[in-house]
């Protein structure tokens, strides 16, 4: 994508915001400018009286001209309001699409990257971006405009001279722009050199013992300092550019100054021009010098951002979970499946929950797990599944969820095809709780609650009740008000599987899929877990992944994984 | 080594340079004026109606512009040319002197100091070059031109003096405001991070129960919560940026109108006026930016007192015998009596010893283990062999001779090390296996990393020795690491090897390894501390230790018969 195509694709997430944003980094740019301006106009009446010999006809200009100063630097700090509340804005508008994008990955996404390496790559990569909106677009900007106002300021105080001035301007900019490059070549070689001699320092920091014993012949100090002494030379050259540089910025500017002078003293002289606007030209210029040399400066660091608004566009772009029922084989198939299935979903709709039909699936390059095995779960019945560990009793839980795509094969609810249902109806079908189960930074209610939004503080309190859980929350200070930080740790582990049970119960699924915990909970949580899923027996179809001989015996059915 | 430096001594050997710096900036200053008396004389001329000799004017602003380019050229030169001299200077004697800290010194600092190094020398750089030149050539343009304009008219200079302060307290006051607030906000961002994490952590319980919505909604409040507090925030941060440009304002407008005032009086001429307004620009800018450097370079010294606190740090011990080549030695290392005690540690009080009264002797090509459990003084011991701690009470005897009458580089050519965590540098494998080896020898580190089986897994890498290893470069495992920090070692070719095995497993391979130079019959003496007994059945000597004495002396076979602590420890891991 090329860079401006980018850009414009970045401001044009701005919507209608977009025109609003523009104008006000153009007008708090301007206007500061035009405060310049004002005090250069102020020096022309000071000069003006001086020359005349009185202050009473410029009395009320002075005071204009103050006003008319203040007021530009209203106007702008209202304009520079509206900038930075747009920028940020923009900001937090990029990192809620990128946040909510984060959570639309098919589940194989989170199991191959680490959360917390997603979200500070994002991070980094946000705010990057976000800078084009709250810094480098205006710098960019911000030195054409003030020059355009400084060159047509000077323009009216005073044409001829400004002309002039400004032709000197563009010879000083071309000569900095001619010796950026060989700076730019000096200042990477600079910091490649520097990272060197870094290096070599935490070396034998890291490793002072191996350096102790081994660098019996100081060559890591030798390395250094001959690192060091190529990192001065380099510092020579660009000590040699950048005093050229100076020297000639600096020589230019006093010739420009001194010049300009001599030049208006001439026209004072020959009555071309009055002492005043000497003086307002000469203010003006030193602002205008300046804003010269930053014109195009910025522009790389806009460039270099406009990468990470690229790979931001990248993430965004991204393919998500597809939870809509799955209709790309088309219309054959569903005609397939009336004529051969409506007859079948009939007599099984209610003997059977869950069915998968001849799964074949396996992780990336390993062996497969299912080769064209097919399991039948009755409904409302309590199950069982038993197995060593590593058989596949968890892949088969996230299979029914979907988190997984498998070779072939179907899943079914109800007689009907997990495709056909499309993810969000098939997961709203079942009520999970998984081995560990997360519990968000909110408040205890909160995490019961996200299973069933709007469910009301009593029905939240019933379900924590039926999952022995309202007792122990209860006790706690807070209540069902407690914040639950770091995934719940100050909860045991069987309390932090009630209160998921609970979820699930919330949540009313007419499947509830759990996974036993392995680590060991304490004999009173272990009874009361065991409790809580007694109470949903033939209400629901409870479909567990158990571990321990006590559940086992629970169970209707037991299924065997092998 | 070079003469004794301290940062002090390096910034007097140079400061020549920065003092024609600050005399050519005096100069350039006065150029300046003269400049600014040309143009009074030329418009008070003019004012009064007489003409002007523009070529003469002309011709002499010329002179004024070459000569102030061509100092402006030299003091530039002669300012770097310190900044770069010292900054060499000081890193050169910083490095030297990190060489030389004690050992305890880097396990002591190893989290504070020692990391703030690398940024200390950079604010060092940035000191010298940038801010100190700055502080230099603002001091001197003010008082130069305070003068010019205390020269003509006191109230003028007055009018300065007084309004500038006040324009540099208020807006420094305003700004401090600011910073409070963006410290409230960069909280809230983080926030809203925690709950980014929060969500994709939960992302198993956001699918199954499809609630991927609600969570967007945490989103967005804290979101629309920040944007809240960031608009309140950009209206202050408005209304203060548009105060401090005002009152920026004010130091002109009054000064001005009192240059005004005197015209009109006819104190001083219209042409003095324009001089005022020149040098009043010159001014301006090296006043209000003065005391922001100084605040910086105040900072920036603290780095530079770190540095110097690093330099001054006491430097390891050092004799002056460097060995004698021909000289035949019955033992290569002996401990008489040796006990050992932290400093600061009460000597006198049992309780305070690491080590008492050990007694080792180990000659050429022997094989010997340390074994005992966890706080026995293993390690210590180590530490003591290879000088890192010095002994404090008996005698330590290196090839004959007391190890601290020995220049500690020499007594170290004698000893490789190979440490439990196996430390790599990141860079490349030869690297790693040359470590301070004056020159590369390939063949060696060849034949080397044969003999630590670690040779035919780097040809299959794909730069083969070249190949960095470490963050950037390729991942190896454990045991991989190992065999080349042993590969380090045997390339080292020292007659003593003190390998520290590892606590953790080991894999098939590193253990054979172990085992393999252990047995290998050659002049070098092996001393490890092992962890695995079953690694040392073959050694020639065991030494076994408890609570910092050596309790058992002997044989594998010896030591079982025994059936003392290494015969316990040794029926610990399983053998029978």
């Amino acid at each position: 994508m090329s860079i401006t195509k980018s850009l414009i694709k970045s401001l044009k997430m701005m919507g209608n915001r977009l025109p609003l944003y523009l104008l006000a980094i153009v007008m708090m740019t301007a206007l500061n400018a035009l405060f310049e301006v004002a005090g250069s106009v102020f020096m022309k009446i000071v000069f003006d009286c001086a020359g005349k010999g009185s202050v009473t006809e410029s009395k009320t200009a002075m005071i204009i001209t103050i006003v008319a100063g203040v007021a530009t630097i209203v106007l702008a700090s209202v304009f520079m309001c509206i900038y930075n509340n747009e920028a940020k804005r923009m900001t937090l508008k990029l990192k809620i699409l990128v946040f909510e994008k984060s959570m639309r990955f098919p589940m194989t996404y989170y199991e191959k990257h680490h959360s917390g390496e997603i979200l500070s790559k994002l991070l980094y990569d946000t705010d990057m971006a976000s800078n084009i909106f709250s810094a480098r677009l205006r710098r960019v900007m911000a030195p054409i405009i003030s020059v355009t106002v400084f060159a047509i300021a000077m323009m009216i105080i005073n044409p001829f001279m400004t002309i002039v001035l400004i032709v000197f301007n563009v010879l000083l900019f071309l000569i900095n722009t001619l010796l950026s490059k060989p700076m730019k070549a000096v200042g990477k070689r600079l910091s490649e050199k520097n990272m060197l001699m870094t290096n070599v320092l935490s070396n034998m920091i890291a490793g002072a013992a191996i350096s102790k014993i081994y660098d019996t012949n100081h060559t890591g100090v030798l390395k250094y300092e001959k690192i060091n002494d190529e990192y001065t030379a380099a510092q020579r050259v660009r000590m040699r550019l950048g005093a050229l540089l100076e020297t000639l910025n600096g020589g230019f500017d006093l010739l420009c100054a001194l010049m300009f002078i001599v030049i208006g003293i001439i026209f004072v002289g020959q009555g071309l021009s009055t002492i005043g606007e000497v003086a307002a030209i000469y203010t003006l210029y030193t602002s205008l010098s300046w804003k010269f040399l930053q014109l195009g400066k910025n522009f790389p660091e806009l460039v270099n951002r406009i990468a990470y608004a690229e790979r931001i566009f990248d993430f965004l772009a991204l393919p998500e979970e597809n939870k809509e029922p799955v209709s790309d084989s088309g219309i054959q198939q569903n005609k397939l499946k009336s004529e051969t299935e409506s007859g079948f979903e009939q007599e099984t709709a209610n003997e059977n929950a869950v069915e998968y039909r001849n799964i074949v699936f396996g992780y990336q390059d390993k062996e497969k797990l299912f080769n064209n095995a097919s399991y039948e779960f009755p409904a409302n019945k309590l199950i069982a599944l038993t197995g060593p560990s590593g058989c596949g009793k968890t892949t088969l839980a996230k299979l029914l969820l979907g988190f997984y795509t498998m070779e072939s094969g179907d899943v079914f609810l109800y007689g009907k095809s997990v495709k056909e249902l499309g993810l969000s109806k098939a997961r709203s079908l079942i009520a999970y709780v998984p081995q560990e189960p997360y519990m968000y930074n909110v408040s205890i209610m909160d995490n019961i609650r996200y299973a069933r939004a709007g469910a009301s503080e009593q029905e939240v309190i019933e379900a924590a009740k039926l999952a022995n859980a309202h007792e122990f929350i209860s006790k706690l200070e807070n209540g069902y008000d407690t914040i639950l930080v770091n995934r719940g740790n100050s909860l045991s582990g069987g309390e932090r599987q009630r209160i998921a049970i609970a979820r699930a119960i919330l949540k009313d699924a007419p499947i509830i899929l759990m996974d036993e915990a392995t680590s060991a909970l304490d004999n009173e949580s272990e009874k009361m877990v065991a409790d809580a899923i007694n109470g949903l027996k033939s209400k629901k179809t409870v479909i567990m992944i158990a571990h321990r001989q006590t559940t086992i015996r629970m169970a209707d059915v037991v299924k065997a994984i092998t | 080594m070079k003469q004794k430096y301290s940062v002090k001594s390096i910034v007097l050997k140079y400061s020549w340079l920065f003092g024609a710096a600050g005399i050519l900036s005096y100069v350039l200053s006065k150029l300046v004026i003269m400049g600014s008396e040309l143009i009074t004389d030329a418009i008070n001329a003019i004012m009064d109606g007489n003409t002007i000799d523009i070529g003469s004017l002309a011709y002499r602003t010329m002179w004024i512009i070459l000569v102030s380019m061509i100092l402006t050229f030299v003091k530039t030169i002669m300012g770097e040319s310190f900044s770069i001299k010292v900054q060499r200077d000081c890193k050169n004697i910083t490095v030297e002197s990190l060489e030389k800290i004690h050992y305890g010194f880097f396990e002591k600092n190893a989290g504070t100091v020692i990391n703030k190094l690398t940024s200390d020398i950079s604010d060092m750089g940035t000191l010298l070059s940038e801010i100190l030149p700055d502080i230099l050539q603002y001091t001197v343009s003010i008082i130069t031109i305070s003068v010019a304009l205390i020269k003509m008219n006191w109230l003028i200079f007055a009018g300065i003096i007084v309004t500038f302060p006040i324009v540099i307290f208020s807006s420094e006051i305003i700004a401090k405001r600011i910073n409070e607030l963006a410290k409230k906000r960069r909280g809230k961002y983080d926030e809203l991070a925690d709950i980014a994490l929060d969500n994709i952590e939960g992302i198993e319980v956001a699918k199954a129960y499809g609630i991927e919505e609600i969570l967007d909604r945490r989103v967005t409040l804290k979101a629309d919560e920040i944007l809240k507090n960031e608009y309140s925030r950009n209206r202050y941060q408005a209304l203060a940026n548009g105060l401090v440009q005002a009152i920026k304002w004010v130091p002109s407008i009054i000064c001005s109108l009192i240059v005004l005032m005197l015209v009109l009086k006819n104190v001083i001429t219209v042409g003095e006026l324009m001089a005022f307004l020149v040098l009043f620009g010159k001014i301006s800018s090296p006043l209000s930016e003065l005391p922001f450097r100084v605040i910086d370079a105040r900072e920036m010294m603290i780095s530079v007192k770190r540095i110097e606190a690093l330099i001054a740090t006491p430097k390891e011990a050092s004799g002056s015998y460097t060995g004698n080549e021909s000289e035949s030695v019955k033992n290569l290392i002996e401990m008489k009596n040796v006990s050992f005690t932290y400093a600061g540690d009460d000597k006198k009080s049992d309780a305070g010893r690491i080590l008492k009264s050990i007694d080792i002797s180990i000659k050429k090509g022997e094989r010997i283990a340390i074994v005992g459990p966890s706080g026995a003084g293993k390690s210590t011991l180590f530490k003591l062999l290879c000088g890192f701690e010095r002994v404090s009470g008996g005698d330590y005897y290196l090839c004959g001779q007391l190890f601290s009458a020995w220049d500690i580089n020499a007594a170290r050519s004698l000893i490789s090390y190979v440490p439990q965590d196996s430390f790599l540098f990141p860079e490349t494998i030869l690297e790693n296996v040359v470590y301070g080896s004056k020159d590369m020898d390939l063949n060696k580190a060849e034949k080397a990393c044969k003999s630590a089986g670690i040779y035919q897994k780097i040809c299959e890498l794909p730069d083969k020795f070249d190949t960095e290893v470490g963050e950037r470069g390729v991942k190896l495992s454990g045991g991989e690491r190992q065999r080349i920090s042993i590969a380090r070692a045997l390339y080292k070719n020292a007659p003593l090897i003190l390998l520290d095995e590892p606590t953790s497993s080991l894999d098939e391979e590193t253990e054979k390894i172990i085992s393999k130079t252990l047995s290998e019959s050659d002049e070098r003496a092996v001393i490890i501390i092992a962890h695995r007994l079953s690694t040392i059945k073959n050694v020639d000597r065991i030494y076994c230790l408890n609570q910092g004495e050596i309790v058992e002396v002997g044989s594998h076979e010896e030591l079982i018969k025994q059936n003392g602590l290494y015969a316990a420890l040794y029926g610990k891991e399983g053998h029978n």
